[in-house]
């Protein structure tokens, strides 16, 4: 499924590029090309159909970015070529000269300092091929059907990300991959229906072939409990956060407030918080696409910036936010590596890559042990963020009972998490040595610019507002 | 290009049938940070999207694939033998692809004004509605051309463009105490700047009743009432298990006929998918769309859904018309605003889980209406039984239309826990 090799397509561009790059040096201080070529192919099995599908994140394409007089002016296409090139130019002098009625905001020069270098993390286990991976899910999806199971969606997706990024002092392209496995079951018992997930993501497709029977065995196995699942009783508990909860809080509540294109925006509440205590001192919360090896671990950002690790909270005490190189240029700080764009025909903001907490030094079973009634919460259903006010809104597939230290059998579902960030962080009281990223999901800004993110950490005991 | 990839795939024999999708995009885009112009973009693109079918051993194979840039012959013939290979290896029951009967192109009223003018209006707007603590922190806008053209070996040759404004945009208010803010989404499929405007003031005077708000001073049961954009989600979200892929997959047990509500649900919902405009005629597979009645009083009417799934149930296709119809209600405003609730004016999303009974929400913004007097709430969150409002809802005469929904202004539903 993998060519295991930085693309063709730009390689055979790079020459052009530089040219327009050149061209445009003559007269804008700052220029930059990134040019993607991302091929995702997304093989999916139910007990009846077989789809073979290039997905959303599919892509090729360019954008050309210049500091104008006034703004920053960038311009997408999907054509480069010695034909077209001078054409290009006159496009971009035409849009970053243009004079507005409206006041510009006063950025400054992003950065671009001279850097030359290739990336390349090949997938280094078995390169399944298309009709294997077919034949492994129908065998895996038809063996799972029974009479409550009645039908099993299972998905490999494999994605192989090309990028290049050339500005005046900058030659970067980078090759890496990363494969999704996805299973979501429909159960039946009589009139009542309910729906299993299941969602991991890995850096070798042989990985995702070998827990294939984990992950679709898992999401049956939530399909069928969810049947005898209660919605919950509003309240305010004490609860136990499996880490892909814990991502959700650490992303959504916490982590989209310290994007600091929000800052430029005054849009974060964060930005008062600075050196102070936002969290139980038993917090350490890190973003970065060096941080581990995940679906967000890139070489460097769309902005043509270093991959890093950024630590944000420090046992309670919020250090510093991440950014883009735009953002960074206008508060006049360094970009962490954080610029990313749904596509190429999008905007770069400040995103979130792989984003936790650090483990803690607490056994999960004492910490389910010191439970007098509450619910450990489990799997990530959705979440919006508040980046303003704090407000959380976090849901979760499914939590279980926990009365005097003991799992009492009962399964609630939808868990609603509301409530306000802080008093969530601040209630933290005991951090697992468990510890896991997971890597298969979608992030959007607002309601839209949907990247890949992950996130996850240590199992966290917390007292939160449910229903 | 189209003509260049036909060409292409007619030299392979193994080819059934193929369906070639071009879609040619121009964006224009500005990024306004505190009032101020920071970023405009240009976005001008054609890409396809091609779909092979392979018939073979009495099923039928499909894969398909991009094509961003220009190609060779020889990588177009690359690219379609991949695709061919790999839908070899799909053995799906058998369909039928559209069948065309003439060319047809549809092309939406574009806007009078270009970018620019739009642009500069639009701040003009601002400046005027703003004051230095109630402003927009961000401003983001779009302005969108898009021409899909679809053609497939059957003659379907079809092609529609559609332009559209998307604002969004970030009202905040800087009180001395806090700063608050809400999101705001709004999408215009032609140009009304006295609407425009309308929609900026309103969501400013929302971000100050944000400011106003306090604290709900406790957990109770009370009525709600959600407006247009959460009606949409709510509505979208109910009619969604009728789609002919989930009722294939036996994902639903109800049937044409069942009833959806209780015999004595206080309104019966009628719901139907239509296409908003003369433009958006047609489906990805070249289905002719027109409105399709899914709930009729309370019972199901019709499922909804695609070329190929439709024809594996042996039913008609009805493909996916974009604007969610609801038939307006009987209650007048001030009917429907009578006695003590809360209307919620800014909501994180609906959460709606049917299969467990369960309505949801995390509130930013809702207003206690209380024997004539109004509290501005917040930080709240409001929770019931899915089935429950089904059958207590009620809706508004006042209607209104927005980018994907058409229907009542208004719903109420009674009784759900806040806290």
């Amino acid at each position: 499924m993998y060519n295991n090799k930085f693309s063709s397509y730009l390689t055979k561009k790079k020459k052009i590029v530089k040219t327009l790059v050149d061209k445009l040096s003559n007269s804008f201080e700052y220029v930059s090309v990134l040019g993607t070529d991302v091929k995702s192919t997304r093989i999916r099995v139910d007990k009846k159909v077989t789809n073979v599908t290039p997905s959303s994140i599919s892509e090729s394409g360019f954008v050309v970015k210049v500091k104008g007089k006034e703004t920053y002016f960038e311009y997408s296409i999907n054509e480069i070529d010695e034909k077209n090139v001078d054409s290009i130019v006159e496009k971009i002098l035409d849009g970053a000269n243009k004079k507005h009625s409206v006041t510009p905001v006063k950025a400054g020069l992003i950065e671009d300092e001279p850097m030359k270098k290739n990336f390349v993390r090949k997938d280094n286990g078995r390169l399944y091929q298309e009709d294997e991976i077919i034949s492994i899910l129908k065998e895996k999806v038809l063996s799972n059907i029974d009479d409550v199971a009645i039908n099993i969606i299972a998905s490999i997706e494999c994605n192989e990300y090309n990028k290049m990024f050339i500005s005046k002092n900058k030659e970067l392209t980078q090759y890496y991959t990363w494969t999704n496995s996805q299973a979501f079951t429909t159960t039946r018992r009589d009139s009542k229906f309910q729906n299993g997930y299941s969602g991991n993501g890995y850096a070798r497709l042989e990985d995702a072939i070998n827990d294939l029977d984990k992950n679709i065995g898992y999401s049956k196995e939530i399909g069928i409990m969810l049947l005898d699942a209660e919605t919950p009783v509003p309240g305010v508990y004490d609860v136990i956060t499996a880490p892909s909860i814990t991502g959700l809080i650490v992303h959504e509540a916490f982590g989209h407030g310290v994007e600091m294109d929000m800052y430029v925006k005054d849009r974060a509440k964060s930005k008062e918080y600075i050196n102070k205590e936002v969290a139980s001192s038993l917090v350490n919360m890190h973003d970065g696409a060096a941080a581990t090896l995940s679906s967000a671990s890139y070489f460097f950002d769309d902005d043509g910036v270093l991959a890093q690790d950024t630590k944000i909270i420090e046992n309670g005490i919020l250090r510093r936010g991440i950014s883009d190189a735009l953002s960074a240029a206008e508060l006049g700080t360094k970009p962490t590596g954080n610029g990313r764009r749904e596509s190429y025909k999008r905007k770069a903001y400040t995103r979130m890559t792989n984003t936790f907490f650090e483990k803690g030094t607490s056994s999960l079973d004492d910490m389910i042990k010191s439970i007098k009634h509450g619910y450990m919460i489990f799997d990530t259903d959705n979440g919006m963020e508040d980046p303003k006010s704090w407000g959380i809104q976090c849901t979760a597939a499914y939590g279980k009972e926990i009365k005097d230290g003991e799992f009492t059998g009962k399964v609630i579902a939808p868990v609603v998490m509301s409530g306000y960030v802080i008093d969530l962080l601040e209630s933290i009281t005991a951090i697992s040595t468990d510890f896991k990223v997971i890597g298969s999901g979608s992030c959007g800004k607002g309601y839209k610019e949907w990247v890949r993110v992950s996130d996850g950490g240590a199992c966290l005991k917390a007292r939160v507002k449910i229903g | 290009m189209i003509n260049k990839i036909v060409k292409a795939i007619k030299n392979n024999s193994q080819v059934s049938d193929y369906l070639i999708s071009e879609n040619i995009e121009t964006s224009h885009q500005a990024f306004f940070v505190l009032g101020k112009l920071e970023t405009t973009r240009l976005v001008e693109v054609k890409e396809y999207e091609v779909t092979i079918y392979v018939r073979h051993d009495n099923t039928i194979g499909t894969s398909n694939f991009k094509v961003s840039h220009k190609l060779s012959s020889k990588e177009l013939e690359n690219k379609i033998n991949d695709a061919v290979k790999a839908a070899l290896f799909v053995f799906n029951k058998d369909f039928n692809l559209v069948q065309g009967d003439k060319k047809k192109t549809v092309k939406d009223k574009e806007f009078s004004d270009s970018f620019d003018e739009m642009l500069n209006k639009i701040n003009d707007i601002m400046e005027r509605i703003t004051k230095p603590n109630i402003k927009f922190n961000a401003v983001e806008l779009f302005y969108d051309e898009k021409t899909n053209h679809i053609v497939n070996s059957r003659g379907v040759n079809l092609t529609k463009t559609n332009y559209l404004l998307s604002i969004e945009s970030i009202p905040s208010y800087d009180g001395e105490n806090d700063k608050v803010e809400i999101y705001k989404m709004d999408k215009y499929n032609s140009l009304d700047y006295q609407k425009i405007e309308e929609d900026m003031v309103n969501s400013l005077n929302d971000v100050k009743v944000r400011y106003e708000a306090t604290k709900l001073p406790k957990a109770q049961k009370i009525d709600i009432i959600l407006k247009e954009k959460e009606i949409l989600e709510l509505f979208y979200e109910f009619i969604s298990d009728y789609s002919y892929n989930n009722v294939y997959a036996g994902g639903t047990d109800k049937k044409i006929g069942d009833m959806l509500q209780d015999g004595n649900a206080e309104t019966k919902l009628t719901i139907s998918l239509s296409p908003s405009s003369k433009s958006h005629f047609f489906d990805g597979s070249g289905l002719l769309l027109k409105k399709n009645d899914i709930v009729e009083d309370g019972v199901l009417k019709n499922y909804f859904g695609s070329n190929q799934y439709g024809q594996y149930l042996g039913v008609e296709p009805t493909g996916l018309p974009d604007e969610l119809v609801v038939k307006k209600g009987n209650k007048s405003l001030k009917s429907i605003t009578k006695g003590r609730y809360i209307e919620i004016i800014s909501l994180s999303g609906i959460q709606l889980d049917a299969h467990a009974d369960y309505i949801g929400g995390e509130v930013r913004l809702g207003v206690l209406h209380d024997k004539g007097k109004t509290l501005p709430l917040n930080g709240f969150s409001f929770s019931g039984s899915f089935k429950a409002a089904l059958n207590n809802l009620v809706l508004s005469k006042d209607t209104v239309k927005i980018n994907g929904y058409q229907g009542p202004k208004y719903l109420r539903i009674k009784d759900v826990e806040v806290m």
